[in-house]
């Protein structure tokens, strides 16, 4: 589209005029007056498609006040919404997952490997699996045996 | 459009007219302000005030959209739910008018987008062999009843609406459908009446390009 047409085409689709300026310039270019002419189809058609006279049924306000105490009602979660309790609350169990984090991860960090080879903790271990009988006649010798090997590592180990 | 900007930022205000770049309006300072901060402050009142002032032409804006009573109804509620909720933004940079007219079409629009989605969740559920029936049945239908010309190309409007952006798209309806005047446009949006031209202008070649596009063989299927 030319200038021309441009300049005074809000006021040619709403009816004003004449414009002879532009019906000049229209007489002689094919292109404005085919897209010219595509504007005034669809703006007479927006024109006649959308504009309405309707009215809402009465009680509309009291309608509208409803619906906003419906949509206004707080939620548990819009508590956390956006106050600043909600901000310092969110900073707050951040810090303390943090933490409980790291204490976590310390304490489940592998034994020392020293642990596992003081003998007499072997020993100790060793024991744990020996089976234990109530009988009397138990063998005196070995017992005896075992009291002295522990003292001796003991000592030892001292 | 080549050098549009430059064609009307460089015509003097022409002869005979009153001139072109008037003041810009104070949204800030009118009568329509004041109720603004009142509602602001919470003045359940002012916000009545409001709605009774808006109610006919956010229903009739709606109503010219959608064209069922019901869904104007409950988009119209929406929309003043949306005021109570967001006015506290209101910067006062256009007029309120202006802003109430963007939240109604943008609703409209929602609403739309929301509809087509769920015709298409609900048509997806169906069989191939259902698809394959409603389209047979479609087909008898459109040989038997007349198709309403105005109705279609009214559907193929808003499809076309649809596709530019929010302002310029309630720039366009309220020009044509409200029946604003460039001058008042200019007064209600902030813009100066040059602005709003090259916007009205740029709209409307989009809108007959992508109507073109649409059209058989390219031809304007508004063309009369």
């Amino acid at each position: 589209m030319h200038e021309p047409v441009i300049e005074r085409l809000e006021e040619y689709l709403d009816g004003n005029g004449p414009f002879p300026e532009v019906e000049l310039h229209l007489s002689k270019c094919a292109d404005c007056r085919q897209e010219l002419a595509a504007m005034q189809a669809q703006t007479a058609l927006m024109r006649r498609a959308f504009r309405s006279e309707a009215e809402p049924d009465a009680g509309f306000y009291a309608r509208v006040m409803n619906r906003i105490e419906t949509q206004a009602k707080p939620s548990v979660w819009s508590l956390f919404g956006e106050s600043m309790f909600a901000r310092r609350l969110a900073y707050a169990s951040a810090t303390f997952l943090v933490l409980m984090g790291v204490i976590f991860v310390s304490a489940t960090e592998p034994d020392q490997p020293l642990a596992a080879s003081d003998p007499q903790m072997i020993l100790a271990g060793e024991q744990q699996y020996t089976p234990v009988s109530m009988d009397v006649s138990m063998d005196m010798e070995r017992d005896r045996e075992v009291v002295f090997t522990t003292l001796v590592t003991y000592q030892e180990y001292r | 459009m080549n050098g549009l900007t430059g064609v009307l930022t460089t015509i003097p205000a022409t002869s005979g007219e009153k001139t072109r770049t008037k003041t810009r309006v104070d949204h800030r300072t009118s009568e329509e302000a004041i109720l603004v901060r009142r509602v602001q402050a919470k003045d359940e009142m002012a916000f009545k005030e409001i709605v009774e002032r808006y109610q006919s032409k956010v229903f009739s804006i709606i109503y010219g959209i959608l064209r069922n009573h019901n869904d104007a109804e409950d988009i119209a509620q929406q929309v003043f739910a949306k005021i109570y909720f967001s006015i506290g933004n209101f910067d006062f940079r256009s007029s309120l008018l202006t802003w109430i007219y963007k939240i109604t079409v943008n609703e409209c629009y929602d609403y739309l987008r929301k509809k087509r989605v769920r015709k298409l969740v609900y048509e997806s559920d169906f069989s191939e062999d259902d698809s394959t029936m409603m389209e047979n049945s479609q087909t008898a239908m459109d040989h038997t009843v007349p198709v309403d010309e105005t109705l279609e190309q009214r559907d193929l409007l808003l499809k076309l609406l649809s596709k530019i952006s929010e302002e310029d798209r309630s720039l366009m309806l309220m020009k044509e459908v409200e029946g604003h005047s460039v001058e008042e446009l200019a007064e209600m949006t902030g813009m100066n009446e040059n602005t709003i031209k090259v916007k009205l202008f740029r709209t409307r070649q989009k809108l007959v390009k992508a109507a073109q596009r649409l059209g058989k063989g390219g031809s304007n299927p508004f063309a009369a």
